[in-house]
């Protein structure tokens, strides 16, 4: 008996070369797929990935390897497939470090995905787990550029002022602030005189054609009213005036509405060209 | 006894394990053993079964470059067909015809990847050309040869076929269908622009759009009856004028009667075709169970 | 029932399919938001005759249509309507389609609930299906959403 297990003690030394060898290859695969991951070659890597998956039947990298399968989807815009695979990747996350990773992974994919709403969801379940300073920064961060993703700077810029009251990103975003137009203010101005919303946002020859067609109509429905013609009168003042009249305050808002999204879309361009911190 | 037994087999493991690291140290030179025919076999089995069809077949071709395997074609023709790269499929299962366990399979499919494109004329050609007694999924292909009827334009084959080939579970659905090809109630456009043509709108309310067909009759008669009234009060240009724009709208109350017609029998089709495919989604096309692609 | 099944599990395996139809290549994601890129004014310089339509439509548009608000629920307006069937067909056609469409436009009577909406909430209503051509007819399934147009053939 004595005997035996001597002999099973020494067939288990010398197989351990064996587990050795099956590791390094393990380690070779992963390699291999994160080289190609390194050069852009998402699609393949994808597979490599996959292959090792497949392969490693000691699970070691069950993380990396769901993780890195992730980014490659985020790197090929493919946001639902790339989220699919950190939440596995956050199913076999080795410690709560890798865990706060792939969360932060999954609200950078949804801000990309336009989806900010959950991402904001996200963050705001994450503030509630995580507590330290660094993870509490990066949690403003990424709250920030939810909120610039989702047209809201107010928001963005008091994320932003929380890192940091100088952070280069509040500066962008209270130029934003600065720059867009009141949708409301351009509204109520043609609602008073109908054009002067749409000369506050810089569409002069339209203000002043609402204007005119506005003077028009409203000239000939009072006219048709003092010469006692109230039929014409209502259907001109109902029929005309009335459709110019909405169309100059619909006009004003929506003139300051594109307005702003210019302006958002430059600072937002102005963001992913200019900026050198991290980005989703 | 058993002290003995598990010495010779801790034994036997020693010289087992050495020879098999003898064999690695060679090996080492070449790491890629996960590259292996069987490997790339294994792994392409693993996302076959993934669904991930594109690399599956990556990894197929890699293994058929090294080896002939009927079934490894069938399941990359398969994988394209999931795919609905049809064409492709096609060309996959093309190469089976001469294999001998696959090709009354691949016949099979060859038949559906063409129903699935939209190619009735096709699946009519090649089932007529095939013998029911050389193909064992012929009654499979007269499922799918008699239901390339219900979804073209051509004239129904006669009932009973259908009650022969459909099966007690299918018939009673495959006979409602056919009640609906034949008697799909449209409506006839002829019979819409003529209404229109009497009393405009009416054609449009024939076809059921009830609030177009009145909104055409009170523009056609308002404009009418202002020619009219201009006409009489001696107001040649204004008279002229509500003359054309009455032609205008009388013209397209009548134009728009036959399009509505034609609208509303493009919905019946629409419909028909949307259950029908939904109803043989349901029996998988009528394919048989391939259990070979599970080995 | 059984169909909303089969169209739920047909959705739900859409949702987990993968996607990976073809080899794809990294993406640069670009940070805009979307903006709505409004109507394309520019002169149709093909023949004598679209030169001459564009041009007048661009006329009402610039004079009229863009400041009295927005009050065509269709989806083409009704002018692109009529620029398009006019390009589509001829003059004659065109001009009957035109008509048809604004009789159905000034409907008051009944909801114009047989039309789908598009992403922006107009009423869809294609060139295509007033042609009298019944190949070209683009059906629109009604009562679902989502962007997905079926074409009967």
């Amino acid at each position: 008996m004595l005997n035996s297990i001597k002999y099973m003690f020494i067939a288990i030394v010398l197989s351990s070369p064996l587990r050795v060898f099956a590791q390094e290859q393990i380690d070779i695969q992963y390699k291999y797929a994160d080289s190609l991951f390194e050069n852009q070659q998402l699609f393949d890597a994808i597979t490599e990935f996959k292959r090792l998956l497949f392969f490693d039947k000691e699970e070691r990298y069950l993380f990396d390897a769901n993780s890195k399968i992730g980014l490659s989807y985020k790197g090929g815009a493919k946001y639902n497939n790339a989220i699919f695979y950190f939440k596995k990747a956050e199913k076999y996350s080795h410690s709560e470090k890798q865990k706060y990773q792939t969360a932060v992974q999954i609200i950078r994919v949804n801000i990309l995905r336009g989806t900010t709403e959950r991402a904001l969801q996200l963050l705001n379940s994450l503030e509630r787990k995580y507590k330290s300073p660094t993870e509490i920064r990066e949690i403003n961060y990424w709250r920030g550029w939810a909120f610039m993703f989702a047209d809201r700077w107010e928001e963005a810029d008091s994320s932003f002022a929380r890192i940091n009251p100088n952070h280069p990103l509040k500066k962008i975003c209270e130029e934003v602030i600065d720059n867009k137009y009141s949708v409301t203010f351009a509204k109520l101005i043609s609602y008073i005189l109908p054009g002067v919303g749409q000369f506050y946002t810089g569409h002069f020859v339209s203000g002043l054609m609402s204007l005119s067609w506005n003077i028009f109509w409203g000239y000939l429905t009072v006219n048709a009213f003092m010469n006692d013609r109230v039929f014409d009168g209502m259907a001109i003042g109902n029929l005309l005036w009335f459709r110019f009249y909405r169309g100059n305050y619909q006009n004003a808002e929506k003139f300051a509405v594109q307005k702003n999204i210019s302006i958002a879309n430059k600072a937002l361009r102005k963001v992913q060209l200019e900026y050198k911190g991290v980005k989703p | 006894m058993k002290v003995n037994t598990i010495k010779y087999f801790t034994v036997f493991q020693i010289i087992f394990v050495l020879l098999n690291s003898n064999l690695i140290g060679q090996t080492t030179a070449a790491p890629t053993n996960y590259f292996s025919i069987r490997n790339r076999l294994k792994f392409g089995n693993d996302l076959f079964s993934q669904k991930d069809y594109l690399r599956a077949i990556d990894e197929y071709q890699a293994v058929l470059k090294k080896m002939r395997s009927d079934t490894l074609l069938f399941k990359i023709g398969y994988s394209y067909e999931q795919m609905k790269c049809f064409p492709k499929a096609n060309s996959f299962y093309q190469k089976l015809l001469n294999s001998k366990s696959l090709s009354e399979i691949a016949k099979f499919e060859i038949l559906k990847t063409n129903f699935l494109e939209g190619n009735y004329g096709k699946v009519k050609t090649l089932h007529i050309s095939q013998d029911s007694s050389d193909n064992a999924y012929y009654p499979n292909e007269a499922k799918l040869f008699y239901s390339t009827y219900m979804l073209d334009q051509n004239e129904l084959p006669d009932s009973s076929n259908y009650k022969l080939w459909f099966n007690e579970a299918t018939q009673s659905e495959v006979m409602k269908f056919y009640r609906r090809k034949i008697n799909p109630g449209y409506k006839s456009e002829t019979l819409a622009a003529v209404l229109s043509t009497v009393v405009p709108g009416l054609g449009k309310i024939y076809v059921g759009e009830t609030g177009d067909g009145i909104t055409a009759f009170l523009f056609n008669s308002i404009l009418g009856f202002l020619a009219y009234d201009n006409f009489r009060a001696h107001h040649k240009l204004r008279a002229w004028i509500f003359t054309g724009l009455t032609a205008l709208f009388y013209g397209g109350n009548i134009y728009g009667s036959i399009s509505a017609a034609q609208i509303y029998n493009a919905g019946i089709r629409f419909n028909f075709d949307k259950d029908f495919k939904v109803f043989l989604n349901n029996h998988n096309y009528f394919s048989p169970k391939y259990y070979f692609m599970n080995k | 029932m059984k169909k909303v099944i089969i169209i739920a599990l047909l959705f739900y395996f859409n949702i987990n399919a993968q996607t990976d139809r073809h080899k794809w290549q990294p993406v640069n994601k670009v940070y805009q938001l979307k903006q709505d890129n409004g109507r394309d004014y520019s002169l149709d310089k093909h023949s004598a005759g679209s030169f001459l339509l564009t041009g007048i439509r661009d006329i009402y548009w610039l004079t009229f249509s863009d400041l009295d608000g927005d009050n065509c629920p269709f989806h083409p307006t009704c002018s692109t309507f009529f620029v398009k069937s006019v390009k589509k067909t001829n003059i004659v056609q065109g001009a009957l389609m035109f008509a048809d469409r604004f009789t159905r436009d000034s409907n008051l009577f009944k909801g114009k609930d047989h039309y789908k909406r598009d992403e922006t909430g107009k009423l869809y209503d294609p060139v295509n299906n007033y042609t009298l051509n019944e190949k070209q007819i683009i059906y629109i399934e009604t009562g679902s959403k989502g962007k997905s147009v079926h074409e009967v053939k």
